[in-house]
């Protein structure tokens, strides 16, 4: 509802512009200027924040990077940037440029710079490794700016904390949190270029793109703060042990934290909320450190479109922004969710599920895991009570055509366009059809299919109307309309307990993409997909 | 080259025998062990390939004369700090194709690593073939070929140098482990269901699970 207050003269009056950094502080008058964070917290729940242009302020204030006072919030990101440049410069110490005295380069010396310094190359390539192959469908991954500042962060990160360093995952934990932060810099950036100074300084200096690595670090390592214990594995060597005849090695190999978190969610959790899929995957013998370590480890970053993603996070970091507790209760969600596929499987192919995990509704996994969280404050979703009590085949429990390629996480950065009246004049446009669709989707009930996909098709005009330059584009939602059949009980675009929040002029445009690549007989399970005409990027 | 293994569609012509087998693949980050089943099993190459984290799953089915060979693939993230993980993964595995890159030395010697750990710790009688992968990269080559000649011949593993890139060696190396596998087990035929390895304890001793 960011835009109710927005006149509604302004939207007849031709000066589209005007009406733009109107609505864009409408929007953070709406988030930002609540008494009682829970406001804040709602909208997250309620996938209000998907189109949002300050998602990466909503965040930061979740996340408690920002107090709940807004006066105090120059002071916090001041605070925060400064400690990171003071940790960048503690750990980028290059001693050919200093004194390192007796010091020398074949040092062997704990304290020695030069065998630091060695170390610290070291860990750059292995992190480098894996940054050169973040999301290689993205463009904006792939220019060298973003590597650096990716690895820098990473590295910081990991001088920070010697215990843990780097592990594989961290950087698609990253990836997002840049991605985020970039979008907020470039809605800002649109809206600053339509007017010279309308826009107030407390969201200039927030957004500053200046700080994006600053920023990006601050949201990372509180976040690793609470998703350490998914990476810490008892580095037990195997090796090492006594060569016996026939080692059977079991699961006391690695029982590291992540591992005992994993048994809690099955015997306590599943068990509970679902004990004929806990029974069922046991008689398979499927281990849940098989799959769960990768849906934890990056925070169901694998399992998602990145735009479903983002509204997951959302609804984690508002929920419970100390101990990420929605967490379990999503993983649990997620395995009711396709229930009836893997009651169905046998184990190679509820291996295939989980390995690679359907396109489902991310708004019922948000609703049920809450529900779990807290069943008298949210209502079960009514797809849960159908999937455990009817095991027809009519039941499709919102999920896609199974084996379905998924379509790329996000899509392309486009180079920006100059502007012209044309674009003005789509622009208008589209604010326009997005009104209308305000004002129908409050008004058409989620029964009607028809009408709701109606108001879908809407919005996908919305995205192809716009001409917005310097954007990240994202193909996603729409993609549900394409491989779903009619059976959207709930979509994120509908959340139950509000009418939909209408893409805001922001950096995010939507497009539809269909399925590039035919399946073949053999399945990836948990292999990344990639848009085959955008591999061979530089 | 006559009785070349293909890659064929499970729904195609109706082989006498299935076998079905678990095979896991090691090796240091980057050494292209995702690319190699990605070539493997679709045909396809990406410069770029994306980290695995934890492992993937994927299965492909060979056809060696009248016999189906179907391959349960693990793939497994290859930072050496989730060395600890790797048991889950090779547990029950009757191949494993350890990868490394013959322009990093560093990923030969541990590629030997793991050649040790699985002759002790794997399964009895685990088919092990060595890959040496980017062969594409051969002009900045720092693992000669000799030299793993003579270390795979030593270890008795199977050894082809490979490039997921240009596919070289791809499909080849996969048929070489299906022949060396035992299929000698009744010659059951396909129409009996499809009773897998339903519990890893049930099967993993056999070097062969065919039905």
């Amino acid at each position: 509802m960011f835009y109710s207050d927005v006149d509604e003269n302004s939207f007849v009056d031709d000066n589209s512009q005007n009406v733009s950094v109107k609505l864009y502080e409408t929007e953070w008058r709406y988030l930002f200027n609540i008494t009682n964070i829970d406001e804040l917290r709602e909208t997250a729940i309620k996938a209000k924040l998907r189109t949002s242009r300050f998602r990466s302020v909503c965040w930061r204030l979740l996340l408690e990077i920002l107090p709940p006072d807004s006066s105090e919030w120059l002071m916090a990101i001041e605070k925060y940037r400064s400690l990171y440049e003071t940790i960048k410069s503690t750990h980028y110490n290059d001693p050919h440029t200093q004194d390192s005295g007796p010091d020398d380069p074949l040092s062997q010396d704990e304290d020695s710079i030069w065998k630091q310094y060695f170390k610290d190359i070291e860990l750059k390539k292995i992190i480098e490794q894996d940054v050169i192959r973040t999301s290689p469908e993205v463009e904006y991954f792939g220019t060298k700016k973003i590597r650096n500042i990716m690895i820098d962060i990473l590295f910081c990160y990991s001088r920070e904390h010697p215990d843990l360093s780097y592990r594989q995952g961290m950087h698609e934990i990253l990836a997002p949190l840049l991605f985020v932060l970039h979008c907020d810099h470039q809605a800002l950036l649109h809206v600053l270029e339509q007017t010279s100074s309308d826009v107030s300084d407390l969201i200039q200096k927030i957004l500053d793109p200046a700080f994006l690595e600053a920023d990006a670090y601050s949201l990372f390592n509180i976040i690793m703060e609470i998703m350490k214990d998914y990476y810490n594995i008892n580095d037990f060597i195997i090796s090492a042990q006594k060569p016996t005849k026939h080692v059977k090695t079991t699961s006391s190999t690695c029982d590291s934290e992540v591992v005992q978190k994993l048994s809690k969610i099955r015997d306590t959790m599943l068990t509970k909320h679902d004990p004929e899929l806990y029974g069922h995957l046991l008689d398979l013998d499927i281990s849940f450190t098989t799959f769960g370590l990768r849906w934890l480890r990056l925070l169901f970053g694998g399992e998602f479109l990145l735009i479903d993603l983002l509204v997951l996070w959302d609804a984690i970091f508002a929920t419970s922004p100390q101990d990420f507790a929605l967490v379990n209760h999503i993983f649990v969600a997620m395995l009711v969710l396709i229930r009836i596929q893997l009651l169905k499987s046998d184990n190679t192919d509820c291996l295939h599920y989980l390995m690679r995990y359907p396109h489902v509704d991310v708004m019922t996994v948000i609703e049920y895991a809450l529900h779990m969280l807290d069943p008298k404050m949210y209502m079960l979703p009514s797809v849960i009570n159908s999937l455990k009590h009817d095991k027809s085949d009519n039941i499709k429990s919102n999920i896609t055509e199974h084996r379905v390629e998924r379509p790329s996480k996000l899509i392309t950065y486009a180079p920006r366009p100059t502007r012209n009246a044309a674009d003005d004049l789509l622009e208008l446009c589209r604010m326009k059809l997005m009104q209308y669709h305000s004002i129908l989707d409050s008004a058409v009930p989620i029964h009607n299919k028809e009408a709701r996909q109606a108001l879908t098709g809407m919005l996908e005009l919305c995205g192809m109307l716009s001409s917005r330059q310097g954007i990240i584009e994202m193909g996603k939602d729409v993609v549900r309309s394409t491989t779903t059949p009619i059976e959207t009980l709930l979509t994120p675009d509908t959340p139950e307990g509000g009418p939909l929040l209408p893409p805001p002029a922001s950096a995010i445009t939507m497009k539809v993409f269909r399925k590039t690549e035919n399946s073949t007989d053999s399945q990836i399970q948990g292999a990344p997909i990639k848009n085959p005409l955008k591999q061979m990027k530089r | 080259m006559a009785n070349r293994a293909v890659p064929q569609r499970p729904n195609g012509q109706t082989p006498g025998k299935i076998c079905q087998f678990k095979l896991v693949l090691l090796g240091e980050s980057s050494v292209g062990k995702s690319s190699l089943v990605l070539r493997f099993v679709k045909g396809q190459f990406h410069e770029y390939q994306e980290s695995t984290i934890g492992a993937a799953f994927l299965t492909q089915t060979i056809h060696l004369n009248d016999v189906a060979v179907k391959f349960e693939i693990w793939d497994t993230a290859g930072q050496e700090r989730y060395h600890s993980l790797a048991p889950m993964y090779y547990r029950g595995a009757q191949a494993a194709i350890v990868v490394y890159d013959i322009t990093n030395q560093d990923t030969f010697e541990r590629a030997k690593n793991w050649v040790k750990e699985l002759q002790r710790q794997a399964t009895p009688g685990i088919v092990i073939a060595l890959a040496g992968n980017k062969l594409d990269l051969n002009t900045m080559r720092s693992v000669q070929t000799d030299e793993s000649q003579t270390y795979a011949y030593e270890n008795g593993l199977l050894f082809m140098e490979t490039s997921a890139k240009t596919s070289a060696n791809v499909t080849e190396i996969f048929k070489a482990i299906a022949e060396k596998l035992p299929k000698n087990e009744t010659t059951n035929t396909a129409g009996q269901g499809r009773r897998l390895v339903e519990s890893e304890g049930a099967n993993k001793s056999l070097s062969s699970c065919c039905k």
